[in-house]
């Protein structure tokens, strides 16, 4: 479970801007959870402080029983977190790559977990090929075996489907699927709206580093009157912009 | 911990292997530098000293008969012509009408320099037959000759010169190929993590920080240990295969050197490979690391170019500087001269930087924000907080220079100046920009100025004599220039050095290194949360104190206060950089040349001169 309590990030670059402003929610286990949002929204910071990557300003968070600041390499075994970027080493093969971090989290029986990682991604063909010659979509495969390798409980992932072309997209939220289906908690950032209504079971909406709306898609409808997410998102932020 | 630092190791260089352009430069440079350099010194010195150089003289011909063929000279036949004469690369102009004799050459050429010695000795025979000449006319018996003759005797053997030689150059290249080998180990595998966003990656997963670089700099230590250890191989084997061969003999690494090398080798390497790792580190992209740990490799070469003096011989207080203590006493077990005492505490120094240098880095690696470069200058800048660490900056050199500066150029002063300049003053101003984790470009304003700005910039570089002399002068009734500082001043000037040595020792290296620290590092993080005015002002004042002077005090600081409104109002370093060159530069050659009856301008070039620099400096900024 992932428990984030009125977290706050500040960044003075080159004017102090807030980031993250007092952001709470929770992810249950079995429940893909989304956080919806534009560039710039606060979105990959809140990410990164759950990550430990970053120490919040203010607030707590507690991931799995354990809390971000007081244990943090407890957390970070726990998560399985892909960036942005698909942060592959280029001159490791595909299967080397996972391997690596097979051994770094401490994985029992390594070399079957890889096989089964292989195997289970539609990466056979390409396992021994260097990871700076892969395809994008090939790419973003490995990163995804390599956050699963030590079967974490917890997925944190940062728009893991942007720069996909639609084949590869759609594999990738039968994937989030099934991690629901393993009692897995999954936190996925997007600004697609689509994927958000697709795979989501609740959606916290954040603007300029606030919570506008946590609640599930059918609660967003009901509150805001409107049926399609992306008219509920224009909604919710129209309505801060005013109150603003 | 450990079985996760073993496996950061593994996977770190077997990346590493993987990279062959890198290989390429990590490992070819120490294979190919020694043998690359024993071949061209050789050729160089076969040209200068070689059998068959004999060179072209043109004597008067009482002086031919006492040039012998071991000499290798000849004569220029022919009359005496214009022509015939410039064939000459030295000619002799007899004494005459009590005028002593006179020896043409050009300094220019190295080649007639070489001429002009071997006909001085010549001369020198010839004088000595005409003094035994002249007592033996005079009656004197062959034990005044005797007495006058003075004969030269080296008592060093030929293998301890060969040894000498070798003894000032080896520390130099070894650590030049260390440091550059953990330069690219560093950069890449620590530097290049962010460079690749794969840091965030690596620092996601389970491992722990400390074991994550404990880890990768094993592998910059083993990488710079091995290129070191290749640089001693190939230098071995381009000796042993007769590479160089000067018309003394041979060169040999002596075999009883090889293990106190390797023991004095160890502790200097993890030391530089730790060192460079952390600044590898801090910094927060690929160019500000290449940037930063160039200047490292900078000041680490002045540290060990104190082998290079002749001069200088390994003492406690040497022992006890990093690197240089190792440096001299990898010349001294080369000669084979050395005493163990000494030896023994070059190594527990090495050792205590070795363990201080671990201390610093693990401090530095639990802070949070090490590798995921969130200690950044604008989150200072925010709390405004950088007016502690200029003062601590500030007093750092200032203890530096007392206690280490003025002890090493009492030892020697050429390498005493710049190891001041370099290790010191350039670097705190390094030191001070990576610790509080800012970019050295950014904060030191390094950036190409205005064409205008430059040309103000060489007027009041032309005119800034002016203010310190003038300001000098005005102040001299009440501080007279201490006899201390003239002599220091003169001592400079008396050394047996060409002008362009002279002028970059004492003019552009004071000038450029000073600049990055005071008008660089100290005035960049003021200038971050306080007014132009205040930040030039203080930074001035520091400038003027530092020069541990009280007649210097005020000149400087007037100068200091030029220089920092030329940073501001050009907002580029280079600018006070160019007027403290050329300032310092016209004094060396005003104190050099003697052009004025008083030593200095006189007041009515001072006047306009201080004006004309301040002027300058107002104008700059103006944009078209």
């Amino acid at each position: 479970m992932i428990e984030a309590r009125g977290l706050v990030k500040r960044f003075h670059s080159p004017r102090t801007v807030v980031a993250v402003d007092h952001v709470s929610f929770r992810c249950l286990p079995g429940q893909i959870f989304g956080l919806l949002g534009p560039n710039g929204a606060g979105k990959t910071t809140t990410l990164r402080i759950l990550s430990t990557l970053m120490a919040p300003d203010e607030g707590s968070a507690v991931l799995n029983g354990y809390d971000v600041r007081r244990e943090p390499e407890r957390v970070r075994a726990s998560i399985g977190y892909l960036s942005t970027s698909t942060g592959l080493y280029g001159r490791l093969s595909a299967r080397e790559m996972i391997l690596y971090f097979a051994r770094l989290q401490g994985v029992k029986e390594p070399g079957r977990r890889v096989d089964e990682l292989v195997e289970e991604m539609g990466l056979a063909a390409f396992a021994d090929t260097r990871c700076d010659r892969l395809s994008t979509g090939m790419k973003q495969k490995v990163s995804i075996a390599r956050v699963l390798v030590h079967d974490p409980p917890i997925l944190i992932l940062d728009e893991p489907t942007a720069g996909l072309d639609v084949l590869v997209a759609r594999s990738f939220m039968e994937l989030m699927e099934r991690a629901r289906a393993a009692g897995r908690c999954v936190l996925f950032s997007t600004h697609i709206m689509s994927e958000a209504e697709r795979l989501c079971d609740r959606i916290a909406v954040i603007h300029r580093g606030r919570i506008l709306a946590n609640a599930s898609l059918e609660e967003l409808r009901l509150a805001t009157g409107q049926h399609y997410m992306e008219s509920i998102f224009v909604h919710l932020v129209e309505q801060a912009e005013k109150q603003a | 911990m450990r079985r996760q630092t073993a496996l950061v190791f593994r996977w770190t260089l077997l990346q590493q292997l993987r990279d062959p352009s890198g290989l390429l430069v990590i490992f070819l440079i120490p294979v190919l530098l020694n043998p690359v350099a024993l071949w061209l010194g050789d050729r160089f010195q076969s040209r200068l000293q070689g059998k068959d150089a004999q060179l072209l003289v043109r004597v008067p011909e009482e002086l031919a008969q006492w040039i012998l063929p071991e000499d290798q000279l000849e004569l220029v036949s022919g009359p005496h012509s214009e022509d015939n004469d410039s064939r000459a690369l030295a000619s002799v102009e007899p004494a005459r009408d009590g005028e002593p004799a006179r020896i043409h050459y050009r300094s220019i050429r190295q080649q007639s320099v070489l001429a002009k010695s071997r006909l001085e000795t010549v001369l020198q025979r010839f004088q000595e037959h005409e003094v035994d000449v002249a007592l033996e006319q005079a009656g004197l018996g062959i034990t005044y000759q005797q007495v006058l003759d003075i004969q030269e005797r080296d008592l060093a053997t030929s293998q301890e010169s060969q040894a000498g030689l070798l003894g000032r150059l080896l520390p130099l290249i070894l650590l030049f190929v260390v440091m550059n080998a953990a330069m690219l180990s560093a950069l890449d595998a620590i530097t290049g993590e962010r460079e690749r966003s794969t840091l965030e990656t690596i620092l996601s997963s389970g491992v722990n920080r400390l074991s994550l670089l404990m880890g990768k700099v094993g592998v910059v230590v083993g990488v710079a240990l091995l290129s070191g250890l290749l640089a001693l191989m190939s230098l071995w084997a381009s000796l042993a295969l007769g590479l160089y061969h000067p018309s003394t003999g041979g060169l040999d690494l002596p075999f009883h050197a090889i293990p106190w090398l390797l023991v004095l080798f160890l502790p200097v390497t993890l030391f530089l490979g730790l060192v460079t790792s952390l600044v590898a580190a801090q910094a927060p992209d690929f160019r500000t690391g290449q940037f930063n740990i160039a200047m490292l490799m900078l000041v680490v070469l002045a540290m060990a170019g104190v082998s290079a003096f002749p001069s200088l011989s390994l003492s406690a207080f040497l022992a006890l500087v990093p690197v240089s203590g190792v440096a001299m006493a990898m010349r001294e077990v080369m000669v084979g001269h050395y005493q163990w005492g000494l030896l023994a505490l070059v190594l527990l120094a090495s050792l205590l930087h070795l363990g201080l240098a671990v201390y610093l880095g693990a401090r530095m690696v639990v802070r949070e924000d090490l590798l995921s470069g969130r200690y950044s200058v604008a989150e200072r800048r925010a709390l405004g907080r950088f007016a502690p660490e200029v003062g601590g900056i500030f007093a750092l050199c200032l203890l530096a220079n007392w206690f280490l500066g003025q002890r090493v150029q009492s030892l020697d002063f050429v390498w005493g100046t710049a190891f001041t300049q370099v290790v010191i003053v350039m670097g705190l101003a390094l030191g001070g920009v990576i610790w509080v984790g800012a970019r050295p470009s950014i904060t030191w304003q390094l950036r190409w100025p205005g064409r205008g700005d430059t040309a103000l910039a060489l007027v009041a570089g032309l005119g800034a004599p002016g203010i310190s002399l003038l300001l000098a002068r005005v102040q001299a009734p009440l501080l007279p220039i201490a006899s201390s500082y003239r002599e220091q001043v003169n001592a400079a000037l008396d050394l047996d050095l060409p002008m362009p040595v002279l002028l970059a020792l004492f003019a552009a290296l004071p000038a450029l290194s000073e600049e990055l620290l005071f008008r660089g590092t100290l005035l960049g993080l003021l200038r971050r949360h306080s007014s132009p005015i205040k930040s030039v002002l203080v930074v001035a004042l520091l400038f003027g104190t530092m020069h541990m002077q009280v007649v210097r005090v005020l000149p400087t600081t007037c100068l200091g206060l030029l220089l920092g409104a030329a940073a501001m109002r050009g907002r580029s370093l280079l600018l006070p950089m160019g007027i403290h060159v050329i300032h310092n530069g016209l004094l060396v050659l005003l104190g050099y040349g003697h052009w004025f009856p008083d030593g200095d301008p006189p007041m009515v070039l001072l006047l306009p001169m201080a004006f004309l620099s301040v002027a300058s400096v107002a104008a700059m900024g103006r944009r078209p």
